[in-house]
């Protein structure tokens, strides 16, 4: 037992210089330092939040209805079985979006892998106003299958024999004050949940040209403001809240810049572009009110000193 | 088994009902929050209208009063008001709200609403209430008792008050300026110590002018004011107290060429004093009467100022090889050099705001006025000319006011010597109303010094 365990400590202590020296020996690994390049992969969602464009107001449904309920009559064979079969040249070309519902009844996701075989309006992620515009009343045997191939099939520029009960180039649109158009629209990039930057920008701009720095206070670079806005839905301001109250009530140099502030922003709320329009109400999308409905701004003066 | 599955069932149960919240709130929309970094510098417009009044005598009051606190927020530069004949809303009932709207129409951002009530026991009554014309709120009331003759004192507290409100700064309107009122041929000059109102009115003359008198300051702690006049050819050091007039000698300092200057807390003095080929600062405790030298070696060091903390004292001196300005702590320790710029420094003063120190700078013959932090960091020229020197600040640390020399003509008619004053932005220079030709601005504390809570 015991010339074991010598035994076992001499092998050990003469593993030990082995590797001591070896390594002792050994050249040190110089390291090439390679320069490491800072590569941000960033999609175009990150930086922006485009939402997908408004295809149409609620006026439209009632228009389209009814080309929809007509649509049967004509047609003799509405039954999905029939989109089985080749298309028949004679079926009236339905409206776009009654093809390219999904089945299923969830909402669609507006995610930009959404494949659109031309560039139609995708139906409005976001529920700004209440009623979708895209729901309507489906026959539910329409929905049963879904197929691309044969939806892209039916997509049959073939002339007609009937006059469709719509023209493409004369759609009625209804009230168009609050639409983008097809011409419009985009696909949505990012969640399209928030303001884009163009659109941030644009508020910015407005309210900057009331923003009255206070110039000549001690450290006044660092005199930064955070104000909580509500808006109407027609842009113009609600209510402004100065987030920080106790130091509102006892700095008042912060008491003078945070007073500028909220003047700015009550301030510019209407006014004149540069072009010369007037404008009422700030330049943010009336139609995506509950994105902008809060905003926090930060009044931030030091790079102007 | 059966009791291994409830534990289990309960268990998704519980993780469930726990995760719910997470999973309906995960994907909630934040506020937008948008930073606004780019904004202009322009004088705030104010709209006041006469302070109203029930008879003739208080109207006139009224009318006075509203204009010596307009002339004052104009003439700092950061005000506008408005012409009073573009108001539309012409009676508004004191201590009502206005017509927000209508003032908001010819875009101004507070109302000024004031009123004069001569009370029968002959006291002037002047109350106000300062409105925010877009928070359509009020911002501060308050109301003043004085004699009728103290009337503009009362605007000159109103405007203080007012300005603090809408500044975040203490006033400087109830103050005085101590000068040297100069007369005459350049080769018979005259000078007087003079006493005026910040804005120029009821100037007043302290001395006859029979002796030459040089650099008035002012006590911080008393109505006091120090100057230095020459009596049998020795320079002389007086305090005068201007509520009392009577005047009394400090004391015969020969070789002195600054008149003194306070400590903060009024109890020294201290001042520069020539010693044969060199000039030293000296400390005098006013209560004991001893002196202390701070500096020493072969140079000039004079024009020493303390800082308003009383722990630092900026002054001049050339041991560097030319005109500099130097800071050493109260006891004299560790003087080090803050200016590094080209040209020579001299006559520091320290803000009574303590974050900068104030110069005349000359480079190339032109002069300057400038300040920089009392690291010597941030250097800013805010004037210059021909010849400008001496600066003085407000209380409140952000006006300096400044003598300005301007060269005649050359047959030697047409130069003239004036106060001018500049804000510490370097906007804003005007001169400053005085009757004739005058010199060596020292500006007072506040006069009341009293704190405006709202």
């Amino acid at each position: 037992m015991r010339l074991s365990a010598l035994l076992s400590a001499l092998l050990h202590v003469a593993l030990l210089a082995a590797i001591m020296t070896t390594f002792a020996r050994s050249s040190r690994f110089d390291l090439v330092a390679t320069p490491n390049i800072p590569v941000e992969l960033l999609t175009l969602g990150d930086v922006t939040n485009v939402s997908a464009a408004v295809e149409r107001t609620e006026e439209e449904p009632p228009a389209e209805e009814e080309v929809i309920e007509e649509q049967p009559e004509p047609e003799p064979e509405p039954e999905p079985q029939q989109m089985a079969a080749l298309p028949d040249p004679v079926m009236e070309l339905p409206p776009p979006e009654a093809e390219f519902l999904p089945d299923e009844t969830t909402e669609p996701e507006p995610e930009p892998e959404v494949v659109e075989p031309e560039p139609e309006p995708e139906p409005e992620p976001v529920a700004a106003p209440a009623v979708r515009p895209n729901v309507r009343p489906e026959p539910p045997e329409r929905r049963q299958e879904f197929n691309f191939d044969q939806a892209a099939a039916l997509i049959d520029r073939a002339p007609r024999e009937e006059e469709p009960e719509f023209d493409l180039n004369n759609l009625d649109l209804g009230d168009t004050t609050n639409v983008q158009t097809a011409d419009q629209a985009r696909s949505a990039v990012g969640l399209g949940t928030g303001l884009t930057i163009s659109q941030t920008d644009a508020l910015k701009a407005n309210i900057e040209a009331c923003w009255v720095v206070p110039a000549g206070a001690p450290d006044a670079e660092n005199l930064q403001i955070n104000l909580r806005v509500q808006f109407n839905p027609d842009a113009t301001v609600r209510q402004v809240d100065i987030l920080d109250t106790i130091r509102y009530n006892t700095d008042g140099f912060f008491r003078a810049a945070a007073d500028s502030a909220r003047r700015a922003v009550i301030q510019c709320q209407n006014g004149t572009r540069f072009d010369g329009s007037y404008r009422q109400g700030y330049d943010l999308p009336r139609e995506q009110y509950e994105t902008w409905r809060t905003v926090r701004l930060t009044f931030d003066p030091q790079d102007m000193f | 088994m059966k009791n291994l599955d409830q534990f289990v069932l309960r268990c998704a149960v519980l993780l469930a009902i726990a995760l719910f919240p997470t999973g309906v709130f995960a994907q909630g929309s934040e506020e937008p929050h948008i930073v606004i970094d780019q904004g202009h510098v322009a004088p705030m417009p104010v709209a006041i209208p006469s302070f109203t009044g029930t008879n003739d005598a208080e109207s006139r009051y009224g009318r006075d009063i509203a204009s010596v606190i307009s002339a004052n927020l104009e003439r700092s530069g950061l005000f506008a008001p408005a012409d009073q004949r573009s108001f539309i809303e012409r009676e508004i009932e004191f201590g009502a709200a206005p017509q927000f709207g209508s003032w908001r129409l010819i875009r101004v951002d507070a109302l000024l609403n004031g009123r004069v009530v001569m009370q029968e026991d002959g006291r002037l009554r002047v109350e106000f209430f300062l409105w925010d014309v877009y928070g359509e709120q009020s911002m501060l009331g308050l109301q003043f008792f004085s004699t009728p003759e103290g009337w503009r004192r009362v605007a000159h507290l109103i405007t203080d008050a007012v300005y603090e409100r809408l500044t975040g700064e203490s006033g400087y309107f109830d103050t005085r300026i101590v000068f040297i009122a100069e007369s005459g041929p350049a080769t018979a000059r005259v000078k007087r110590l003079a006493i005026m109102d910040q804005d120029g009115a009821n100037p007043i003359m302290l001395t006859d002018g029979a002796d030459l008198v040089l650099t008035p300051r002012f006590s911080p702690t008393e109505q006091e004011v120090v100057f230095l006049s020459y009596f049998n050819n020795t320079p002389r050091v007086y305090l005068f107290n201007i509520e009392s007039g009577e005047q009394e000698v400090v004391g015969d300092f020969p070789g002195m060429t600054f008149a003194p200057r306070f400590s903060p807390d009024g109890d020294q003095i201290i001042m520069s004093l020539i010693e044969g080929r060199d000039s030293h600062i000296y400390t005098m405790d006013l209560r004991t009467g001893q002196r202390r030298r701070l500096t020493s070696g072969p140079d000039l060091n004079t024009a020493p100022c303390f800082s308003p903390d009383g722990r630092f004292i900026t002054f001049e001196s050339d041991r560097g090889g030319s005109q500099q300005i130097y800071v050493m702590d109260r006891d004299g320790g560790n003087p080090h050099r803050i200016s590094f710029g080209d040209g020579r420094y001299g006559t520091p003063v320290w803000s009574p705001r303590g974050d900068l120190i104030a110069f005349t700078k000359i480079y190339n013959g032109r002069f300057y006025i400038g300040v920089m932090r009392p690291d010597g960091s941030g250097e800013r020229l805010l004037t210059e000319s021909f010849l400008d020197e001496g600066p003085t600040w407000s209380p409140n640390g952000r006006v300096l006011m400044f003598t300005r020399q301007s060269p005649g003509r050359a047959d030697g008619s047409g130069a003239s010597t004036r106060i001018w004053s500049v804000d510490l932005t370097g906007y804003n220079e005007r001169p400053i109303l005085t009757p004739g030709d005058a010199s060596d601005p020292a500006w007072s504390p506040l006069i009341s010094r009293m704190p405006w809570a709202q």
